[in-house]
């Protein structure tokens, strides 16, 4: 973080050779298009130097605050672009996975993620899903629903807290 | 914000969809609370979940990376010459000086309404009149490497008005300065936004306090460049839109008359 912070070439190559490629397909999945994702890219890692010095590995891990950083711009923009047609979602157990080649580390991350994700009922996984990839609010999906605002914060909690058991679980 | 609200939207948080005066708040109170930072942290890493399981859909192009490098050092480069920050900060207080001295007059009026309404509008025009102005000197301490831009805004519902600058460098850590007036009993606080013409927003900052006549005079350093941005919406707490208008390159303009 300290050659980011310095503007290091090296330094933004290795972060950039690392999590470009999960950050790109948010961009991708979430925004719908190359030129978007692209975009995107740019945008988080500009944004991760900015926000460099404020990083504190004792809080939490590199890979969380940039996924976190990267979510946020996303759902941002998705937001702010309403009338865009939004990509169908596609979690990686129901795509064959692409040919090239894949940072271990990542497909690593990916495997223990999904098994996290596993833990969750199919009603918990999609109410998720509306708000982490469609960027719904909580008001939004009640309204949408029908249930009380207090409901859904609670199922999103009560489904956030379970996929962070499973995540202690694999780290255990 | 205390440990039970701040509890109520971590959820919301960590999912990046919590509105955007929570989401405040909530950064706000994480700094100081270490139980709802932690709680705030494990929500997170588990909403970061969700996007590691996204399936991976081809590589990014390969030209992305010099692209992605480029734009980091574009960016970096005013850290390497701090010299070049204090000057900004001193274009900055500059504005906001001139912007203080033409409208700061407004609460001595407050509560005699129709007096009040009418130097609201005379110290907006002020103001308005003190930043078009403004283009030379700022032009001057900042050098040719500073654009000013600035307009008034108007009010949706015929109360209030305003105005705006932004202060454009190459080095894309710009700023922006907003001045409010005849806003009292909005609820606040206000959120500043621009946008470009393609719709693309940024959130500027919050007006949290309005002064008795509904003034307020707020200045934000970005460190993004606002080049392209210039639709500027102050929105109050309700999230209705309580002043609009578009800033572009200054042409020198004649001071109302007193």
């Amino acid at each position: 973080m300290e050659g980011l912070l310095a503007g290091d070439d090296a330094a933004i190559r290795a972060l950039y050779a690392r999590f470009a490629r999960p950050v790109y397909t948010m961009g991708l999945r979430l925004l719908g298009s190359r030129e978007a994702a692209e975009e995107l890219t740019q945008d988080v890692f500009v944004t991760a130097w900015r926000k460099a010095a404020r990083f504190d590995p004792h809080r939490g891990r590199l890979s969380t605050w940039l996924m976190t950083i990267a979510h946020n711009q996303a759902v941002d923009r998705l937001r702010r672009e309403t009338g865009v047609t939004r990509p169908k979602l596609v979690l990686v157990d129901e795509m064959p996975e692409s040919p090239q080649s894949v940072d271990e580390d990542l497909l690593l991350e990916r495997d223990a993620a999904l098994r996290a994700i596993a833990s969750l009922s199919d009603a918990e996984r999609r109410l998720v899903l509306r708000t982490y990839f469609r960027g719904m609010t909580a008001r939004e999906i009640s309204e949408d629903d029908g249930i009380p605002l207090g409901t859904v914060k609670t199922r999103l909690r009560s489904a956030l807290i379970k996929v962070r058991l499973a995540n202690q679980k694999e780290l255990s | 914000m205390n440990c039970s609200t701040a509890r109520d939207v971590l959820p919301e948080f960590a999912l990046g969809v919590a509105p955007g005066e929570d989401a405040d708040q909530v950064e706000l109170h994480v700094e100081t609370c270490a139980a709802c930072r932690k709680e705030a942290v494990d929500l997170q890493r588990a909403a970061a979940s969700f996007g590691y399981a996204l399936a991976a859909d081809g590589a990014p192009p390969e030209s992305l990376e010099q692209h992605v490098v480029q734009a980091v050092h574009e960016v970096a480069r005013p850290a390497k010459h701090p010299h070049l920050r204090g000057r900004r900060t001193g274009i900055a207080l500059l504005v906001a000086a001139v912007l203080v001295a033409s409208v700061g007059i407004g609460s001595v009026f407050a509560g005699r309404e129709e007096r009040l309404r009418v130097q609201a509008e005379r110290t907006a025009l002020a103001a308005q009149a003190a930043i078009v102005n403004l283009g030379g000197i700022v032009q001057g301490v900042g050098g040719r490497d500073t654009k000013v831009l600035s307009g008034a805004l108007a009010a949706r519902s015929g109360v209030g008005n305003g105005s705006a600058v932004t202060i454009l460098t190459r080095n894309a850590d710009d700023q922006m300065i907003v001045v409010v007036n005849g806003l009292a009993g909005r609820s606040v606080p206000l959120a500043v936004s621009i946008s470009d013409t393609k719709g693309h927003a940024i959130d500027v900052g919050t007006i949290h306090a309005l002064d008795t006549a509904g003034g307020a005079t707020r200045a934000w350093e970005l460190q993004s460049s606002l080049k392209g941005f210039v639709d500027v919406t102050v929105r109050d707490a309700h999230r209705h839109i309580v002043l609009r208008g578009t800033l572009q390159a200054q042409t020198a303009v004649a001071s109302p008359s007193p």
